[in-house]
């Protein structure tokens, strides 16, 4: 294998590639910036480029592109709240209160950090543990997936800080939200309100933009020309190393948001969105502050965007052992190598391995390339969003939110319905209820649905067919996790009552 | 910064001007052809686009633009391009038998079967049954006996969706050799493989496509096609086992309904020099697709024979929405 | 709004979204209802345990809460409703008016209308040049280079 890699290093390390790599990377993390421009999108886009290059040309420029749009959602889900790509959603949480309060430049530095780190976290378990790691995603069946589903709810106790009924309540809407259209078992046509463009269902981006976007959209208005709200940016000297040693003295939550994006990755049907929440609330969960998250800290924003671009790694797993894609975009790369004759499985680390080894040490290297251009950008971009008047950033927001959500599908219903839920999202955020939960529910919905009916369609075997739910190990693993999971904020509660006597901390219970 | 403005508008109105004109006059083609996707990258549908591209961009002379508008199991993008106008300058990828099936299973699926002008139909992909490579079932006989022995549905069957090519094929089977499975939809055929691999349905009931592909991890039982692929020559087909199973997806493009013949004719001739293209009838034999040739009468008269068909089968089973 | 009134507002506001769409159910196959009908019967149980909660002294969202949102007067109320509805117009036109005009028109009069000083003809003039910039920046960007389609307008074709 050593070879292999020093042959992969050898083809990559030529000039075309690597300018090849930092192009990708560049035109990646551009199109992951601006909102409603997908990962999926982003690659899709791209491969007719890709068609007068080499086979290796195409692949390593594929392969940087992703990376870098998945670190570039971070940029817009800082600035403007917005995330970028769905993998960024979290980002959010603490990123743009970190903007707000001028600390913009420093969370795009950690976000960096981390990007590169879960990135190269990602490649290395490609390059190193394809095989058994894709033995183990095999495991995973339907029930396994509405296991994971359920596990990814259950987040949902931790994020809405003690509003746990309203938050559930708006999981719920939005998993009903994922209903909408043909129903992925049996096709039946589902609440489309009597409109056939409904059958297509309601986009992700869409009520991401929609609930994410407008609300702060209409907060800036508010503000209006008194910028006292707006605190000064303020450019502190030598921020850059101070985050970059912040961020590297925190080796848990690095390592652990590598691996659950990782992981997330491998899974097939799970999709990569999941990795940078479910990764949020081990961090939170980990944490000795875990009410500090949410107001702006940086462990937040590491956590997130380290498992985002683990993600990457991990998704072409079971792509280059299997040929089944472990995230979206790599079901693009799937028909990249199609085309080239590059046939998924023990070929193409053996007799093709020259192609492989470079394809995957030039994700790799992306990863590292994101950092110079992500912090130097990065810098200009956050200095320019947050000294840029209000009155004309927030007609820029608004036609971005225009673009991306038509974008997408090309669909003006679309946009109709970003506005719509926009507003909706503006209103019900006065009533408790926040979007985190509901696009939590947006995600999960369809996962856990097609896992739920497979699994009942398989169960004829038993005296029941809800019993397939419970056979397999790994659900009941599963199953404690998710009890945990949902458990836990309530632990800590009552550990905190035992701990303080005369009940000074508010609790939860 | 009044200047810069005025600079601004006159610039704006010039390139306005420049992009407005250049669409007019000349003859088709043209301008860029928009060649919509109505289903996930990397599924069939896309992977021939892909490896129709290059010699498509050739032998039409100008840009080909692939975009994708996914969603209803192709129902959107259909019901999309419709709406296009018919300049001949938009076509969508379509699919028997969803094309067929979708308006008559929803009622309202957006769009008409007939609506779609069929341009024409390149390729074929015939069911294949497949189990594991370490499965006990060696041949089409053992998986019926084995299925006749189990309570009926007890035995699982994978497939890509449901309404479509994989889903009749499992019950025709099921009628064919009475007995009952359950067939269960997945997403795409890409979603199906780890499904059987990790063993959690019986048997797949997916694409030649696949057979080809997973050529060591799975064994192909029955293939429900006339006569045997060259590619998978050891496969038999249902029909010499005795079973009266053909069934399987068509892929063609197809344009919308107002769209002038001769334009849909010169689309058609096109597409046949593109099939015909040596480079791409490699790529299509190696990875399992029967190219097919039929031209916009020939994917008419297809489509409506499909159509009586399958209403047959669908009445017979009572799944039509009125 | 005091808490109750928002835990009671938002609850009949989710269980009204629960009958919109429970009066729409008409599942063809069996397999249609298995999912979102269970979920519609959890969420209502949920909402209900919200509502019940309501009157009694427990607080499902704590009075602090509400910092979070900044505190809005009937001014920034008008303001938020006008941009609101220059969106909508925006998006109803784009279909017709394609992208191009309905942008550099969007984004001039969010940014005319939001300066506050509207009566100075040269804020509007900034504002639609600078529309013109950006709009054509992303007609260029995303038309052109990455070839994403964006409306072209029907009236113009």
């Amino acid at each position: 294998m050593f070879e292999h890699i020093l042959l992969g290093l050898h083809n990559l390390f030529t000039f075309q590639n690597l300018l090849l790599v930092i192009a990708g990377t560049v035109a990646g993390m551009i199109v992951g910036a601006l909102p409603g421009l997908t990962a999926t999108m982003a690659v899709a886009l791209l491969v007719p480029f890709t068609y007068t290059m080499s086979a290796i040309g195409g692949l390593v420029t594929l392969g940087a592109i992703y990376m870098g749009c998945i670190y570039g959602g971070a940029f817009s889900a800082i600035l403007i709240n917005t995330p970028g790509t769905p993998s960024s959603i979290g980002t959010t949480f603490d990123g743009y209160p970190m903007a707000r309060q001028g600390r913009g430049e420093e969370a795009i530095i950690a976000a960096t950090v981390g990007s590169c780190i879960g990135g190269l976290f990602g490649v290395v378990c490609l390059i190193f543990l394809s095989p058994p790691l894709a033995d183990i995603a095999l495991k995973f069946g339907p029930a396994e997936y509405f296991w994971v589903g359920v596990f990814g709810i259950t987040i949902i106790s931790s994020l809405s800080a003690g509003a746990f009924l309203k938050g559930i309540t708006g999981a719920a809407f939005g998993i009903l939200i994922s209903t909408i259209g043909i129903a992925p078992i049996g096709g039946d046509v589902r609440f489309t309100f009597g409109m056939p463009a409904m059958q297509g269902g309601v986009e992700l981006i869409v009520i991401l933009i929609g609930l994410f976007c407008i609300p702060e959209l209409l907060n800036l208005v508010t503000q209006g020309e008194s910028q006292s709200e707006r605190v000064e940016y303020k450019r502190a000297r030598g921020v850059l190393g101070k985050t970059t040693r912040h961020v590297l003295s925190m080796p848990g939550n690095l390592i652990r948001s590598s691996i659950i994006g990782t992981v997330v990755g491998i899974l097939p049907g799970a999709g990569g969105n999941i990795a940078n929440l479910v990764s949020y609330n081990e961090a939170k969960r980990a944490s000795k502050t875990p009410e500090k998250f949410g107001t702006g800290i940086i462990d937040g924003v590491v956590a997130t965007e380290t498992a985002n671009n683990a993600v990457v790694g991990g998704g072409m797993i079971p792509l280059v052992t299997l040929g089944i894609p472990g995230a979206p975009p790599d079901a693009i790369i799937y028909g990249v190598l199609m085309l080239q004759g590059l046939r998924p499985g023990p070929e193409l680390f053996s007799e093709r391995a020259d192609i492989t080894y470079t394809f995957m040490l030039a994700v790799g290297l992306s990863a590292i390339v994101m950092v110079p251009v992500g912090i130097y950008g990065g810098r200009l971009l956050s200095r320019f969003v947050a000294t840029l008047s209000t009155r004309y950033l927030v007609p820029g927001i608004a036609i971005l939110t225009m673009v991306g959500s038509y974008a997408i599908r090309n669909n003006f219903l679309d946009v109709i319905l970003m506005l719509v839920f926009g507003v909706i999202g503006f209103g019900i955020r006065r009533l408790g209820f926040t979007a985190p939960p509901i696009v939590l529910g947006l995600i999960l919905g369809p996962l856990m649905e097609t896992g739920l009916v497979q699994a009942y369609l398989s169960g004829k075997a038993y005296a029941s067919p809800w019993f397939a739910l419970f056979v397999n190990p790994i659900s009941w693993v599963l199953i404690a996790m998710s009890l945990f999971s949902f458990l836990w904020p309530y632990f800590g509660a009552f550990r905190g009552r035992l701990k303080v006597n005369g009940g000074s901390q508010t609790s939860t219970q | 910064m009044k200047k810069t403005a005025i600079g601004c508008i006159v610039l704006f109105a010039l390139l306005a001007v420049v992009w407005a004109g250049g669409a007019s006059a000349a003859g088709y083609p043209n301008k860029p052809l928009n060649y919509i996707i109505c289903f996930n990258p990397g599924g069939e549908s896309d992977i021939t686009a892909r490896f129709q591209e290059q010699p498509l961009k050739k032998y039409f002379g100008q840009d080909v633009v692939i975009s994708y508008k996914i969603g209803g199991g192709g129902s959107v993008g259909w019901a999309e391009m419709l709406r296009s106008k018919p300049d001949g300058y938009t076509i969508s990828g379509h699919n028997l038998p969803h094309i067929i099936l979708q308006p008559l299973e929803r009622g309202n699926a957006g769009y008409n079967t007939l609506d779609l002008k069929n341009i024409y139909i390149f390729e074929s992909t015939p069911d294949l049954l497949v189990v594991r490579q370490d499965s006990p079932f060696k041949t089409l006989k053992d998986f019926i006996d084995y299925v006749k022995k189990q309570p009926p549905g007890v035995v699982t069957v994978g497939g890509s969706g449901s309404s479509t090519a994989n889903d009749l094929g499992t019950t025709m089977l099921e009628k064919a050799a009475k007995i009952k499975v359950t067939y269960i939809p997945f997403g795409g055929s890409g979603s199906a493989v780890p499904a059987l691999l990790g063993s959690h349905v019986t048997a797949l009931m997916t694409y030649s496509t696949m057979g080809v592909q997973y050529a060591g991890k799975f064994r192909p039982l029955a293939i429900a096609s006339e006569e045997r692929m060259a590619v998978l020559k050891d496969v038999p087909t249902f029909k010499e086992l005795g079973y009266d199973v053909v069934e399987g997806a068509y892929r063609g493009v197809a344009a919308p309904s107002g769209t002038p013949d001769e334009i849909v004719k010169h689309l058609a001739g096109v597409f046949e020099k593109v099939m015909k293209d040596p480079e791409v009838q490699k790529k299509m034999d190696q990875n399992g697709f029967k190219t097919e040739y039929m031209g916009p009468e020939a994917s008419l008269a297809l489509v409506k024979k499909k159509m009586v068909e399958y209403e047959a089968i669908m009445r017979a089973l009572g799944r039509i929405k009125k | 709004m005091g808490a109750t009134f928002r835990d009671r507002l938002g609850s009949l506001i989710m269980l009204a979204f629960i009958v919109v769409l429970w009066v729409q159910r008409d599942y063809t196959t069996p397999f249609g209802g298995i999912f979102p009908d269970r979920i519609m019967i959890i969420m209502a149980a949920f909402i209900v345990m919200t509502l019940i909660l309501s009157f009694t002294p427990y607080r499902v969202m704590k009075e602090g809460d509400e910092k979070q949102e900044p505190e809005t007067e009937g001014k920034r109320w008008l303001e938020m409703t006008v941009v609101i509805a220059i969106m909508l117009l925006w998006v109803l036109l784009l279909r017709y008016a394609g992208f191009a005009l309905t942008g550099v028109v969007g984004f001039g009069s969010i940014a005319w209308y939001i300066s506050g000083e509207r009566k100075n003809w040269r804020m509007i003039v900034k504002a639609v040049a600078l529309g013109l910039v950006i709009t054509y920046l992303i007609v260029f960007i995303f038309g052109y280079l990455l070839q994403v389609p964006l409306p072209q307008g029907e009236i113009f074709d």
